[in-house]
């Protein structure tokens, strides 16, 4: 009998913590892994009573994921698409771009290969699928450049993480990938501008997802991505301003 | 034809020592308990375990190696379960460079020697234990041994059967011209089937590993049914 | 005490059931024949086809003397050696792609040499997707060919010695026909894992279209461009596996 007493309390006092604490999840371009894990700490810091959990992946795959009904309080793209996507069906209100980006082409360190520029982009290179922003922003790059590279030598990434790591692990000649991820794996690749020209400037917004069980932590969480601590922590990354 | 064996073989913890000779034609069987280290001997007289010392002689010729004349049929006969009666018999002849159709010939003539043509295409899953003893008994004689090595032959059979196998084996036996070296616990097979018979006796100790070397002389004896 | 059984039963054995009847409710059948037949899926198909029988056949060629040793032989360092050729069983295959680059990629310690000497390189290509298939699959061959040369009679052998049998003769005519059968369930299991490999395959071959983006790679990138091509090709290797599971089952339903 005192042992059923002592489950009961043990119980009551499970249910009492939980009750008190709410959790979001943030589903976010794989793109701002380094800076939104910084930002959710910090948030964290300042919200003990709420658990953030983190979702990275390519914005298209996030954007089907909530499309199919996944649940997610905040959504943070690299693309407007996706966002209009989202938006089209009604799944999130207004959205807020809150940084922005630039491509580069990164390669091995000590650049072996010699690439000066995208034109030299030879034997295998590593780009994004063409579903995720990445890849859809490099194909316009390459465009704008005038240079076409025959698919049989692109190996793609399913987001800009696995689109890196194939120059940075394996033996991709070179990937584009945001100046962002360049800067964060710079140990381990070296960067080759690609000239403002031809490059193109991603813009990231950010929006609650309407069907939030916990709309008011979501909404704080996306107040601290745009303030001026949230800009401070994307700047650091490489991000720009809007 | 005559078979001088003067062998030592180590079988795991014992040690099996053991000397005869037998003269053309005969019979021996070598009779005792299970366990006693009989069935290493035949191995080693198959040349499939090396002995620790000795040798056998088989008409002047030091045995060695596999590849030589001798033919063993086994206890529970192991007839290679994914050939047929005819491919078992042929096996041997096979191994010895006949040409198939004419090692096949061979093969269902020895079957008909035996009684059991008709099986010849039947796969040892489908014979009886008779049968199969015999489609045996015809892939060790195939090769034409000079020597004929009997593991257990009839254990493996019902009362009845045994009983009808025994005098036939008893038949070919003796329309074999080798030496036959058979092995059994059951003294009734020595009995009809052997012309001179060894038993292993126990001496001294009960205990498997006090067997051979340990009482010099005692591993093999001449005497008759000779252990309780 | 059978009934909760049942209920409990029942309910894991929907578990299996409904993700594969939802997967089946949304393949447009309409439109399947045109879905397996478009450029990615078709080049899918065939590469997968290509990658898991040479994958099969680097399986058989290496794990057969590999199961031999281990179930024929007793050397110090034996189980230590199971346990390096089954730990791609369990070995999430990512880990195994990250451990093929260090040794095969063109700074690997393998790779460089062969770059270096022969001009060869792996990663990136269809030979190289094979040899991740290999890696993943070859542990289901050797674990199903050595379970199948420990479980013959090695008297069998001693007979076949016995009636003159030289040692290759053995092997051809007595020892190889017996094990067979686990030979080539060991070949269907390892073709079957060859075919669904895919995190090897992405990190060690990349994702190349018609080079190296096998069945599974195409199914998870097309899932969110041509999602009617990913279900599509999902339900080939649907298919595929139950096939699969048909044949072996006299091997497994005792």
């Amino acid at each position: 009998m005192r042992f059923g007493y002592a489950i009961a309390a043990l119980l009551l006092v499970g249910c009492g913590s939980a009750e008190s604490r709410t959790s979001i999840t943030v589903s976010a371009a794989a793109s701002l892994t380094g800076a939104f894990t910084e930002i959710a700490d910090e948030f964290a810091a300042a919200h003990p009573d709420v658990d953030v959990a983190l979702n990275f992946g390519s914005s298209g795959q996030l954007a089907a994921q909530i499309g199919d009904g996944a649940p997610a309080d905040v959504a943070a793209f690299a693309d407007t698409a996706a966002m209009d996507t989202l938006a089209k069906a009604g799944l999130v209100d207004e959205s807020d771009v809150f940084a922005t980006n630039e491509l580069t082409i990164v390669t091995k360190p000590g650049n072996p290969s010699g690439v000066t520029g995208l034109a030299d982009l030879k034997g295998v290179v590593s780009l994004c699928v063409e579903t995720a922003p990445c890849g859809k922003f490099a194909a316009q790059v390459l465009a704008a450049a005038g240079v076409t590279i025959p698919e049989g030598s692109v190996t793609r990434g399913a987001d800009v993480k696995a689109t890196l790591a194939a120059v940075a692990e394996g033996d991709a000649v070179a990937a584009i990938v945001y100046v962002t991820d360049a800067r964060a794996a710079a140990s381990r690749v070296d960067e080759v501008e690609i000239p403002a020209a031809s490059n193109t400037v991603a813009e990231y917004p950010i929006a609650v997802v309407r069907n939030s069980t916990n709309a008011e932590a979501a909404r704080a969480f996306r107040d601290a991505v745009v303030s001026e601590g949230g800009r401070k922590v994307l700047s650091a990354a490489g991000f720009g301003a809007p | 034809m005559s078979l001088h064996a003067d062998l030592t073989v180590r079988a795991g913890t014992f040690e099996v020592q053991i000397a005869f000779d037998a003269p053309t034609g005969s019979v021996v069987a070598l009779l005792g308990p299970n366990g006693s280290g009989k069935t290493t001997v035949l191995r080693c007289l198959a040349g499939l375990v090396e002995p620790a010392e000795g040798c056998a002689i088989v008409d002047g010729t030091r045995l060695a190696g596999p590849g030589r004349t001798v033919g063993m049929m086994f206890q529970d006969y192991l007839l290679f379960p994914h050939l047929s009666a005819a491919e078992n018999v042929a096996f041997g002849l096979r191994c010895r460079g006949m040409r198939r159709r004419d090692a096949d010939r061979a093969a269902v003539g020895w079957l008909a020697r035996m009684g059991v043509a008709d099986r010849a295409r039947a796969l040892p899953r489908d014979l009886s234990g008779g049968q199969a003893q015999r489609v045996a008994l015809a892939r060790a004689l195939a090769i034409e041994p000079r020597l004929l090595l009997l593991d257990e032959p009839l254990a493996a059979l019902d009362a009845t059967t045994r009983w009808a196998m025994r005098s036939e084996l008893r038949h070919h036996l003796d329309t074999f011209d080798g030496v036959t070296v058979l092995v059994t616990h059951d003294p009734l097979d020595a009995l009809t089937l052997a012309d001179p018979w060894w038993c292993w006796r126990r001496v001294g100790s009960r205990s498997r590993e006090r067997w051979p070397r340990s009482a010099p002389g005692l591993a093999l004896a001449m005497s008759p049914i000779c252990w309780a | 005490m059978n009934r909760p059984a049942v209920a409990l039963a029942s309910a894991a054995a929907l578990f299996f059931v409904l993700p594969l009847a939802g997967l089946l409710g949304r393949v447009s059948w309409g439109t399947l024949g045109a879905d397996l037949s478009s450029g990615a899926a078709r080049d899918g198909l065939w590469l997968s086809l290509v990658c898991s029988v040479g994958a099969t056949v680097l399986s058989v060629i290496g794990g057969l003397p590999l199961a031999w040793v281990l179930a024929r032989m007793r050397f110090p360092g034996r189980s230590l050696l199971r346990g390096l050729a089954l730990l791609p069983l369990v070995l999430p295959p990512v880990v195994g792609g990250v451990a093929l680059l260090s040794a095969f990629a063109r700074r690997g310690f393998v790779g460089a040499r062969l770059y270096e000497w022969f001009g060869v390189q792996l990663t990136f290509t269809t030979a190289g997707a094979m040899l991740a298939e290999t890696f993943v699959a070859m542990p289901f061959f050797v674990l199903a060919a050595e379970a199948g040369f420990r479980s013959i009679d090695t008297r069998y052998e001693d007979a076949a010695v016995s009636l003159g049998a030289r040692p290759f003769t053995v092997v051809r005519r007595v020892t190889f026909p017996m094990v067979a059968p686990s030979l080539a369930a060991g070949a269907v299991l390892a073709w079957a894992r060859a075919l669904g490999e895919f995190g090897a395959t992405i990190t060690f071959a990349g994702n190349i279209a018609g080079r190296t983006q096998t069945l599974p790679l195409a199914v998870y990138l097309q899932l969110e461009s041509h999602p009617d091509v990913a279900i599509a090709l999902s339900l080939v290797l649907v298919v595929v596996s139950l096939g699969v599971i048909v044949a072996m089952r006299d091997r497994w339903a005792v």
